[in-house]
């Protein structure tokens, strides 16, 4: 039953509640203007808010597995450069054995060169005991404590060794080893690993025992440590014959070992460089996406405030003029 | 004959008429933005007209009109609309009150955002992955304890505002029921006196809008169906669920008004010492919370299995019937409504609850009911969270069946595993709170406790063993891989691989729908055949259903959104419903100040021409009287 008969409270309730349309049309839209995102509420689209908080969430993740990838790339730089440093100085050792075999060289030099070569594992101890940000880079999960340490014998020679959890007591190749100090070296040749992605993860340390325990080319197993001491007292004895063959042999073997060794972590540096672009391209695809799903078409939400704003003030002028008028004011 | 004196006296109707007519315009317009106001108009009809007597009858051309008079003042209401409007209203209050409440829900938690537990909880699972970098380093360390502490504190704060909203519904739905009892009050009054006027023979026009629109406001809170009875008189009685509520369920009646029911609400559920599943009901009653006096109560005994969703529909459907003063009524086995005495103990079927199906009361209830649901699933969340961390972070997967705490352990040889978790992470504080020795350390017995409560964990009581928490705690996380072998840990090393399976948790697929019913301590959980997961040494290994602890909280988040977008467009909708019945309405009801002044001016010509009459007369009479004989 429509009877057309229309009340001066209909024509204000239209307008008013118009108005009111209007008005949270023209909030809305400011809203999402001034805040730049389509969803400042979750409510305001369910799907979309649960798609940002994911991509939020990813985000994060993808941080932080950046700053993994970081870390352990310069720390591979350091094992790197030392590698390199440990290197030269085992090739100085080879030359000076293989010096050992000139006929010229009478036991002055060789006592000469043996200092030398003493010095020499003086400081293939160090490098071994490099550090990054305050944890040993050689002494895989006992990072906190030096992984080698020399001593110097009764016969003036510098004996390597692994370093006990004690912190004073040398482990040399000829040591029987307690529980505690098997537990120890077990730990010094552990594997750290980190996650570079989700559900992938790379083992980047190098071991100090890597360096000092080894295979050789044919598959026999070397211990520096016993090259090393074998070079030492051959000199001491002056048997120039196990000097140029064996021993030659031997430090030319941990010489490639090293090598190997540098080459591994070459590899691994160029794995964690692809990693990091990787993470790259995917930080920029998310940050593409939640572009694309939460922020605002500034043009367009500029056309739309605009629009609003013209319905507004047209519904404003027009109702001025209905609802004004009526028959009192025409009457005598 | 006639007469110069009738012709006079129609005249002098006319005039009264006019005058009346004059009246009602005035009253219109005076009311014309009177809420509820329903325009009135004065019927005008002939007076019986002369039909002559018995002996001297003129016989001549037909009747002779007598005049005019008012035979009632009509009040221009459509019933029909009013019924739609009132069904309409209704829908909006229900919507109304769910989106008042489900919009502060959302207010809690506040996502998309940087600090909501989202952010946080990845922020938490990132500073393990750093941990497990660097496990030696106490600034790691104090981090991974600060997020940790800064994610139990979120879980605690969203746990108590989702409990202040549901205490604000209820005192919304208190106040709302001590309104309606007095509104049922204040329209019985009109009832009675509207069909008192009517039965006098006249038209109680005002006092009828007067009850028409506290209906409306009634229906507003509370769906009604009403039924005209004699004279004009209403029945009232809410639309409920069938079946529910006493046998009569009438709040107002036209005969017999004082036997209605009214309603109370519930203020305490509490469990009667000595006995099981006995819990005395405290309410006021008629809803009037000022004081204890108007307090009563009855026991009721609940079903066996049943015992936890009966004390939640007690709490979140507070209102009772009641007898008219206000004590709660039930149904006995003949049928007839009794009141309830405060020492029976009654069947949780006897309890009468109102189950309205429209209005804001029935918006407050149901709403009451979400914020169960969510709180809940927060506390599965937050349970998830503090046993997986507490178990991968130890080791140890059961600490409560058949476990001895003892108060000097010692050191297993690895690969075995600790025969419990002497650091926990994760503790439930209100069971800790009791048990921490001034150093913050647990005792052996204060231990046992702290793990026996661990499947107490809620979101409300999750919080950091403040042994962790104080300065130098930090030290205690366990972060090696044969941390799972000494009780506390000692001394540390590089080998971060335990802290990196925690972080990795993030990533795990977690049976947490299952927590509180199948699942409920951290053996459950890491219980392949129960649908856990499984730890071996430092791998987590997925469970088989469920899903990762992001996804179970952005699922909770998608359901609120969800019901408040649904509850806001709701709104909407019914609003614009409600509006095009109210443009209905006004146009029939309504006062047109335009017509108003035309009928204005209508009456008044009438008026001036019937004056003109009588004075036309008043010349004529005065020919007779004085001009015909000198």
């Amino acid at each position: 039953m429509s009877n057309l008969r229309i009340t001066n409270k209909m024509l204000s309730g239209t307008f008013l509640s118009d108005l009111r349309n209007n008005l949270q049309n023209m909030q809305t839209i400011q809203q999402q203007m001034s805040t730049g995102v389509i969803v400042n509420k979750a409510s305001d689209d369910p799907l979309r808010a649960s798609k940002v908080m994911e991509l939020n969430t990813q985000l994060a993740q993808n941080a932080q597995y950046k700053t993994n990838i970081d870390n352990s790339t310069n720390w591979l730089s350091t094992t790197d450069s030392s590698l390199g440093q440990i290197g030269t100085v085992l090739s100085r050792i080879k030359d000076l054995v293989s010096s050992a075999g000139n006929a010229s060289y009478g036991p002055d030099e060789r006592a000469s060169n043996k200092a030398e070569i003493n010095a020499d594992i003086g400081q293939l101890s160090q490098l071994l005991n490099n550090s990054y940000e305050g944890q040993y880079i050689f002494a895989g999960t006992a990072g906190t404590q030096k992984p080698t340490i020399t001593k110097t014998d009764s016969s003036g020679n510098v004996q390597l060794g692994y370093l006990d959890s004690d912190g004073t007591t040398l482990i040399s190749d000829t040591t029987v080893l307690t529980s505690a100090q098997t537990k120890q070296v077990n730990k010094i040749k552990s594997d750290l690993s980190v996650d570079i992605s989700q559900g992938v993860s790379l083992n980047y340390n190098v071991s100090a025992a890597s360096v000092i325990e080894f295979k050789n080319s044919t598959g026999a197993t070397k211990d520096l440590r016993t090259i090393l001491s074998s070079i030492t007292s051959d000199f001491d004895s002056g048997n120039t014959d196990a000097l140029i063959k064996n021993d030659l042999n031997d430090i030319t073997d941990a010489v490639n070992n090293v090598s190997q060794l540098r080459g591994k972590v070459g590899a691994i540096e160029n794995r964690m460089s692809s990693a990091k672009d990787q993470n790259t391209t995917e930080k920029t695809n998310l940050t593409e996406i939640l572009t694309n799903t939460d922020d605002v078409d500034m043009t367009q939400a500029t056309i739309q405030y605009s629009t609003a704003q013209t319905v507004y003030l047209a519904a404003l002028q027009t109702s001025a003029k209905i609802l004004q008028p009526s028959l009192i004011d025409y009457l005598r | 004959m006639a007469g110069l004196f009738s012709i006079f006296n129609i005249g002098v109707r006319g005039l009264s008429a006019q005058q009346t007519a004059l009246n009602v315009t005035s009253h219109n317009i005076a009311n014309a933005n009177t809420e509820g106001y329903s325009r009135q108009r004065a019927v005008l009809e002939t007076t019986a007209p002369y039909g002559g007597n018995g002996m001297n009858s003129p016989g001549g051309a037909g009747q002779l009109g007598t005049g005019v008079q008012v035979s009632q003042i009509q009040r221009l209401r459509d019933t029909f609309l009013d019924y739609q409007i009132r069904s309409e209203t209704s829908s909006q209050g229900t919507a109304q009150a769910t989106e008042k409440y489900v919009s502060q829900i959302e207010g809690v938690f506040n996502e998309p955002s940087d600090s909501g537990i989202s952010s946080l909880m990845t922020k938490f699972f990132s500073s393990w992955k750093d941990l497990a970098a660097q496990p030696a380093n106490s600034t790691t360390r104090t981090i991974a304890v600060q997020n940790a502490n800064t994610v139990a504190g979120a879980l605690n704060t969203a746990y108590s505002k989702m409990q202040d909203i549901k205490n604000n519904a209820n005192i919304d739905v208190s106040s709302d029921v001590f309104d309606i009892n007095n509104m049922l009050n204040d329209i019985d009054k009109l009832n009675q006196q509207i069909k008192d006027i009517k039965i006098e023979g006249n038209e109680p026009n005002d006092l009828m809008d007067k009850r028409d629109l506290l209906l409306d406001k009634l229906s507003s809170k509370l769906g009604i169906t009403v039924s005209d009875k004699d004279f004009d008189g209403q029945d009232v009685s809410p639309t409920i669920a069938a079946g529910s509520g006493p046998s009569d369920t009438s709040i107002i009646k036209s005969q017999n008004n004082q036997d209605v029911k009214r309603l109370s609400y519930i203020s305490s559920v509490d469990p009667v010492p000595g006995q099981t599943d006995v819990y005395k009901v405290s309410y006021y009653k008629m809803g009037n919370t000022a004081s204890d006096a108007t307090m009563s109560s009855f026991n009721v005994k609940l079903d066996a299995g049943k015992e936890q969703s009966e004390i939640n529909q007690l709490t979140e459907n507070r209102v009772l019937w009641a007898t008219n003063d206000g004590t709660a009524v039930t149904t006995d086995s003949s049928g007839k409504d009794v009141a309830m005495d405060s020492t029976s103990t009654y069947n949780f079927s006897d309890v009468k609850f109102l189950q309205s199906t429209k209005g804001e009361i029935s918006g407050y209830v149901a709403v009451q009911q979400s914020i169960d649901d969510y709180t809940d699933q927060l506390n599965k969340l937050a349970k998830a969270l503090a046993l997986t961390v507490n178990a991968v972070e130890s080791g140890v997967t059961n600490v409560t069946d058949n476990n001895t705490v003892s108060s000097s352990p010692t050191a297993v040889t690895p690969p075995n595993t600790m025969d419990t978790d002497y650091m926990p992470f994760f503790v439930n504080s209100a069971v800790a709170n009791k048990n921490y020795a001034s150093d913050s350390s647990l005792s052996a017995a204060g231990l046992k406790a702290v793990l026996d409560a661990e499947s107490g964990i809620t979101a409300g009581n999750i919080s950091i063993n403040k042994a962790i928490l104080k300065d130098g705690g930090e030290m205690q996380i366990k972060t090696q891989s044969e941390d799972n072998s000494v009780p506390y840990e000692t001394g540390q090393s590089t080998d971060g691989a335990r802290a990196g399976a925690v972080s990795n948790l993030q990533l795990n697929i977690i049976n947490i729908s299952a927590i509180g019913s199948t699942i409920n301590t951290r053996a459950d959980l890491f219980n392949v055949s129960l649908g856990g997961n499984n730890l071996s040494g430092t791998t987590v290994s997925d469970s088989s259903q469920g899903m990762t602890m992001d996804n179970y909280y952005r699922d909770m988040i998608n359901r609120i959104a969800t019901e408040e977008n649904t509850a806001k467009s709701s709104m909407v909708s019914q609003q614009q419903s409600l509006d095009s019945y109210t443009q209905n309405k006004e146009s029939y009801s309504g006062v047109s100040m335009d017509e108003e002044m035309t009928n204005m001016i209508q009456f008044q010509h009438a008026y001036q021409a019937n004056a003109k009459i009588i004075s036309t007369i008043d010349q004529l009479l005065d020919v007779v009287i004085n001009g015909l004989k000198k």
